[in-house]
């Protein structure tokens, strides 16, 4: 049980921007972005190969974070230059990340599974394992999280933050507003799949190593998570940001912290899935039919 | 409205609980016997035939579920994210030993395990981060990487004056790369010298197979996808020629390849069973095994489009003699 928290809180925290970065898309921008599974393929790739060729841990962590992002911003190109539909654009670039992620990593897979990461910078929290929590590595997420959700915010209420609001939510409004529309939402799609692309990153340093299939199946696990968070939170008490912001998160973890606990009860691997599925539409069902907003007073 | 709350306590409190027996029973009763955990990505046949083998020859060598080992199986069912989640979790039970098969499963139970760790399947363990030099103390295993020097020697029996062996092979797939790596290793030692083709695309295989016959006794493609999937181009080349084309897996044997040698996986199971007992057991420092009972697969259909005779003691030991091609 306790167990299952750890992993679900660790694990929650890792792959939440990968989660956040499909939420901001599709609730701010407007733009359902399938690429956060390539972003977090070049993420995690990206960091691989430098790391292994001597770069350090931040520089890596950085270039990766922008490697990640150019494919959103690719598919957002694709997107307004060619007129093509919004998930197709999602689909090309995936298809791209899978060769360019070959050709990077040079194989399928690199190992990395001595190598300090930042996840051990507070190592000595964890008072050589005696403890039921992975400390160093929750604090380190949750001090990663408080700088992303700061830095969302502020950058959100400056003038490009809100104008990129203006062209997702109400294109034609930003035009006549004399915004460039497609600019702000490579920007945007930018931003989202840089977030993606760190999930990618700790996900790499978490589990010790990077693998050319390690994006597949994320897209499911981000909805499946932005779909319980955003019925546990009350949505009427919270600005919209703030909304989408903590519901990516606190999904996120509960999505894996469920996960964790049918993996530790020894669930059958063809009934993992089902398990699972039934969570959340029992989630989403309880809100549906009793409007029951789980830490709101009064419904 | 506040029927609908406390139904959904209700409803939450139930499931945590009801999985919160479930793990404490799970956790409580066996707990003086010594966890052995197997975790591996997914289930396919051949990963299926390691694993069956594999707890097989634990039971064969007395270490028995329930009686004086508890065993714990996990499957991450191909779902890549939930790996670390899986290695987590085993690790947090404490198990004496844990067996890691598939690449990625060992990678993310080597990051964490604090006990010794078997892994099974895993094609280069070098490669891969889990094994550097001899001797790693706390784990090892073993590695189901195509036999090269066994493949060289069946082309040697099949056709002995074979000097110059042309390899078609993507130079951008890791399962080629380490099979070049092998294949130059062991060429020079039974006087063969490879005539390296280099294929980008499937189509470009007609195209190079072309270039190559004319200067090589026999063809070979290495466990390369995209050489796989233009094999239809190299066989008619072959043909054409009269040469020989020989292959790494038994798929490429039934598509119209000469003959191949193939990891035997049952074989691999078993010993990585017979690692894990002796780990459990308290030794330390023992090597890698590379896989060892190879199969034989041989076509005579494409025999006889390539002119050449298969000698009668290859057959009599191959494990399988397709008659016809598939398309």
């Amino acid at each position: 049980m306790i167990a299952a928290l750890d992993i679900g809180i660790v694990m929650g925290l890792i792959l939440a921007w990968s989660v956040l970065g499909l939420t901001l898309s599709y609730r701010l921008l407007d733009f359902p972005d399938l690429t956060i599974e390539a972003s977090l393929l070049i993420g995690g790739a990206s960091y691989a190969v430098l790391h292994r060729a001597g770069f350090g841990l931040f520089v890596a962590t950085v270039l990766a974070v922008v490697a990640g992002g150019l494919a959103g911003a690719v598919t957002g190109w694709i997107n307004s230059r060619f007129r093509i539909n919004k998930f197709l654009c999602g689909i090309i670039v995936i298809s791209i990340a899978y060769t360019v992620g070959l050709r990077l990593m040079g194989s399928s897979n690199i190992g990395q599974t001595q190598a300090s990461t930042l996840l051990d910078l507070f190592a000595p929290l964890d008072q050589g394992g005696s403890l039921p929590f992975h400390v160093g590595s929750i604090v380190f997420l949750t001090l990663l999280a408080a700088g992303i959700i700061g830095f969302l915010f502020l950058a959100l209420r400056t003038q490009p933050g809100l104008k990129m609001r203006v062209a997702g939510s109400n294109p034609g409004y930003a035009r006549s507003l004399g915004i460039p529309v497609s600019r702000n939402i490579v920007l945007g799609l930018f931003i989202t799949n840089s977030l993606s692309a760190l999930s990618g990153v700790l996900l790499v340093m978490h589990q010790g190593f990077a693998d050319i299939s390690m994006g597949q199946g994320v897209l499911v696990i981000s909805l499946a998570a932005m779909t319980i968070g955003e019925r546990l939170l009350p949505e009427r008490r919270m600005s919209l940001p703030t909304f989408v912001v903590f519901a990516a998160i606190l999904g996120s973890i509960v999505y894996q912290t469920i996960l964790a606990l049918a993996i530790g009860a020894g669930l059958a691997a063809t009934d993992l899935r089902l398990a699972t599925a039934m969570f959340v539409l029992v989630v989403v069902a309880l809100k549906l039919t009793g409007r029951v907003d789980l830490l709101e007073e009064e419904a | 409205m506040k029927n609908y709350k406390y139904f959904a306590l209700v409803a939450i409190v139930a499931v945590l609980s009801v999985s919160g027996y479930l793990l404490y029973s799970k956790k409580n009763i066996p707990a003086q016997l010594p966890i052995i955990a197997v975790v591996t990505l997914q289930s396919h046949p051949i990963l299926d035939t390691v694993q069956e083998n594999l707890l097989a020859d634990l039971k064969n060598e007395g270490l028995e579920d329930g009686k004086n080992i508890q065993l714990v199986l996990r499957n991450a069912n191909g779902q890549m994210q939930a790996v670390p989640t899986i290695a987590n979790e085993i690790a947090s039970q404490n198990p004496r030993l844990i067996i890691a098969i598939t690449t990625p499963m060992a990678q993310a139970v080597k990051k964490v395990a604090k006990c010794p760790v078997v892994f099974g399947a895993v094609t280069d363990p070098e490669g891969a981060g889990l094994f550097e030099g001899e001797g790693q103390g706390n784990i090892t295993g073993t590695s189901d990487a195509v036999p090269y020097d066994q493949q060289l020697r069946l082309i040697k029996r099949i056709k002995p004056g074979v000097t110059r062996l042309g390899v078609l092979f993507n130079p951008g797939e890791a399962s080629s790369k380490f099979a070049m790596t092998e294949l130059r290793k062991f060429a020079p030692e039974m006087g063969i010298a490879l005539v390296e083709g280099s294929v980008n695309t499937s189509g470009d295989v007609y195209a190079v197979a072309q270039s190559l016959a004319g200067k090589v006794d026999a063809l070979l493609i290495s466990t390369d996808n995209t050489v796989a999937v233009g094999i239809a181009a190299a066989v008619k080349v072959a043909s054409e020629k009269k040469i020989p084309l020989f292959a790494c897996d038994s798929g490429s044997v039934e598509k119209g390849a000469l003959a191949a040698v193939s990891a035997g996986y049952p074989q691999v199971g078993i010993d990585t069973g017979r690692l894990a007992v002796k780990m459990f057991n308290g030794e330390k420092n023992l090597p890698f095994l590379k896989a060892q009972g190879s199969e034989i697969y041989l076509n005579q259909r494409a025999a006889e489009m390539m002119s050449t005779k298969i000698p009668d003691d290859v057959v009599a030991n191959a494990t399988k003699v397709l008659t016809e091609i598939k398309d």
